[in-house]
């Protein structure tokens, strides 16, 4: 395994610390505060942090496991009685993959483009703490490293090493944008796991869903009704979604119209999941939150994925690239030319 | 089709129950093409349960979706041809989200045959038999394999 980028990525994590207080400090000058991250409960799990002040800047991190969307936070800047005071000026740290989530929401003009100020952050993957998780004891890490291609975990005061491959979030391993691709100020140039890193590295996006669209289809029923099971409809999965901001109209909760009983049963909590792939189709941008979020380890991604690699097949659109496109499932072709219907004769 | 005075004659059922069909139709053509099968007395299968839609355009993704988690074993969707929409446009949205909707099913574990849509005028009575009866044939045959 090639050593030299990832001795290097060390060094630059560091130095884009120092260059990412620097910005959300000249920053602060434009907006009421900044999002970005700051040390959890403990190593694995850094926390967004609210910069309002210099001060609360020196308490920024920026490392190997910043995982969390910040962009989640923007659709509460308009929302009557949301997070913030109505029209708050919002400054926030993005990673490529973000920075995709704020283009989509542009795009649905959910957000205005002069009430926020971009720090883009190029970021050289993230990694997963659930697939730590089957590895180690996570609530016994005391220090974790990444050092020549594998990641140094210590453990109740011994090390222990596991390669990078192994341990990085599937996103990153086929990430196609580390570099943000919005933003007012950018910190740190090129990250790319792709060109930087190991090439064995990367993965094609969609893997995933082909190989689970092998399967045979009672198979794939099976898998789902075993998955859903599990479900305890806690809703994380929607509420730390960027794009699930209908919040108390979400058809999962509302009354009138009655579409889902409360019930938690297999059959339910598979209509919720279809249904919320459904209203993100063609709008989702593969974040992978949804999944970090979910209590039980649902295989969410792979759902919106499905959804995503259709809408890409039928239309040839990709969510969260260009604010000026308009979804595909609000607009239509007279001819489709992708589309091939049913002939009945 | 149990709208009217004028039901057709009633196939005995060899096979057990008639499969459980939702049948969405549009209101300004393949209801009335429905409505017209009827009338001219052409035989059609037993199971289909119609529900009006105002245009096919009113087709949420979701009907399909929560009537096939809810146990119907086939959802046919039927509107008026591309270009002729009553509403002027209606039936071309509904393209495209039923066609996202088709693909996604299979990957949640229900055969794509039990899912399909279609454009019927409201002439086209003959042609609602032809598509309802060959449906219904596919849906049976779908139920005697998992059998």
């Amino acid at each position: 395994m090639a050593g030299k980028p990832i001795e290097m990525r060390n060094k630059k994590t560091k130095e884009q610390l120092e260059n990412l207080k620097t910005q959300v400090e000249e920053t602060l000058s434009q907006v009421d505060f900044v999002i970005g991250y700051a040390k959890g409960y403990d190593v694995l799990h850094p926390t967004p942090l609210f910069v309002r002040s210099t001060k609360d800047a020196q308490a920024l991190i920026w490392d190997d496991f910043c995982i969390n969307n910040l962009a989640t936070y923007l659709p509460s800047q308009k929302r009557p009685g949301g997070l913030f005071h109505p029209h708050e000026k919002i400054g926030l740290v993005v990673k490529g993959c973000d920075s995709r989530a704020v283009i989509q929401l542009l795009q649905e003009g959910i957000i205005d483009r002069e009430n926020f100020k971009i720090i883009g952050i190029s970021c050289q993957g993230k990694v997963d703490v659930k697939k730590l998780k089957n590895r180690v004891p996570i609530e016994r890490v005391e220090n974790a490293e990444i050092k020549e291609g594998s990641i140094e975990l210590t453990v109740d005061s011994r090390g222990q090493k596991y390669p990078l491959e192994e341990v990085l979030y599937s996103k990153c391993l086929s990430c196609e944008y580390p570099t943000p691709l919005i933003y007012d100020r950018l910190v740190g140039g090129e990250g790319s796991l792709r060109s930087k890193g190991p090439k064995e590295f990367a993965q094609d996006p969609y893997h995933d869903v082909e190989e689970f669209e092998k399967k045979g289809v009672n198979e794939r029923l099976d898998f789902w009704e075993q998955e859903f099971s599990r479900c305890l409809r806690c809703y994380a999965c929607r509420d730390i979604c960027p794009f699930c901001y209908c919040q108390f109209e979400c058809i999962a909760q509302t009354r009138i119209p009655h579409w889902l009983s409360q019930k938690t049963a297999s059959k339910e909590n598979k209509f919720f999941h279809m249904f919320r792939a459904m209203h993100l189709a063609g709008r989702c941008t593969e974040c992978g939150e949804c999944e970090r979020a979910c209590p039980v380890d649902l295989p969410l991604l792979l759902l919106h994925k499905k959804m995503n690699k259709k809408v890409s097949e039928l239309f040839g659109y990709k969510s969260g690239i260009n604010p000026k496109l308009r979804p595909p499932l609000i607009i239509f072709q007279p001819e489709e030319k992708n589309i091939e219907e049913e002939k009945w004769e | 089709m149990s709208r009217g005075n004028l039901e057709p004659e009633k196939e005995p059922v060899k096979n057990g129950t008639p499969p459980k069909i939702i049948a969405f139709l549009c209101n300004w053509c393949s209801y009335v093409g429905a409505d017209m099968a009827g009338t001219t007395r052409l035989k059609q299968p037993e199971g289909v349960e119609v529900i009006l839609v105002p245009c096919t355009g009113r087709m949420d993704p979701l009907f399909p979706m929560k009537a096939l988690v809810e146990g119907a074993e086939g959802v046919l969707v039927s509107g008026c041809h591309p270009g002729e929409c009553h509403h002027q446009d209606g039936n071309l949205y509904a393209r495209r989200r039923l066609e996202v909707l088709k693909g996604f099913l299979p990957f949640m574990g229900f055969e794509e045959e039990r899912f399909s849509y279609t454009w019927i005028s409201a002439s086209e009575g003959k042609k609602w038999q032809q598509v309802v009866t060959k449906f219904t044939e596919r849906i049976k045959s779908l139920n005697g394999k998992k059998d």
